[in-house]
């Protein structure tokens, strides 16, 4: 594969996984925060 | 959830090999045209989920129910997110190609347009305090933010300026005068967009179920005290 320009090619499909994983990483651990959250006021709710 | 994960990181394989072995290079672009088969997946990406909006807020303006608000919540954040990809490979692709990252033209300005559109609205939602009242003027912003979408879409005609006007899609046909094979990469990269965005958006609107599910039981260990 001829070397030209490759930088930017890197660079631009890169930027497309960058983008995609930092968000599925986002939803993921904003996931577990919720599901943490949300089983801890249910269980003060049981204990009332 | 699993079989959607494993078609889409088998295609998202398929995507990335036909975009860097099987697709020839670009006569005059050279390597960097292959940029294209990730953007052009990116930008119809952003139309489908900003279409979604417009159909979810209609839909809520009308039956008032809550699940099309969560819909709409859902495909804005995810769309943006692939308006954020346009707005990053448009540029990188574009300073070998034309000396500059960015200009004032139509297409890349109204892309702009839309994106801090759909910031404010992801504002409004994040900060608005939620309830109704933040649901419907979401849905009008909406619906608002949906109509630069052909603004977008025929930019590229009505202003001719650096953008390209459609090579693919062209009024009337598909692809005439592309090589094949750059048909069928561009093919394949839009199965894997769509099987990305499908991944994005059913966590993405599990997550905001149980955002309003948290919501809804900590309101009632707040009535309980």
């Amino acid at each position: 594969m001829q070397m030209k320009n490759f930088g930017y090619l890197f660079a631009g499909l890169a930027s497309f996984w960058a983008v995609a994983f930092v968000y599925l990483w986002r939803l993921a651990r904003e996931t577990s925060r919720l599901q943490e959250q949300l089983a801890s006021i249910e269980q003060r709710l049981r204990d009332r | 959830m699993t079989v959607l994960v494993a078609i889409g990181a088998t295609a998202s394989i398929a995507a990335l090999w036909a975009t860097l072995f099987y697709a020839p290079t670009e006569r005059i672009m050279g390597h960097v045209q292959r940029i294209f088969y990730y953007h052009l997946p990116a930008a119809l990406t952003m139309y489908l989920a900003y279409g979604l909006v417009f159909l979810a807020s209609c839909m809520y303006l009308w039956k008032r129910q809550e699940r099309w608000d969560e819909l709409a919540a859902a495909a804005a954040e995810v769309g943006t997110v692939f308006a954020t990809i346009v707005l990053i490979t448009g540029p990188i692709w574009g300073k070998p190609v034309w000396g500059v990252w960015w200009v004032w033209d139509g297409r890349l300005t109204s892309t702009l347009v839309l994106w801090l559109i759909f910031v404010a609205y992801l504002m409004l939602r994040n900060y608005g305090g939620g309830g109704e009242q933040v649901a419907r003027f979401c849905a009008v912003l909406g619906i608002i933010g949906f109509l630069d979408i052909p603004i977008i879409h025929y930019s590229v005609t009505w202003w001719r300026t650096l953008h390209p006007e459609a090579v693919v899609m062209t009024p009337g046909s598909i692809g005439r005068g592309v090589d094949p094979t750059m048909l069928y990469t561009m093919a394949i990269s839009m199965v894997f967009a769509a099987l990305l965005f499908s991944l994005l958006l059913t966590v993405r609107l599990r997550l905001e179920r149980m955002i309003r599910r948290t919501a809804a039981a900590q309101q009632l260990v707040r009535e309980r005290r």
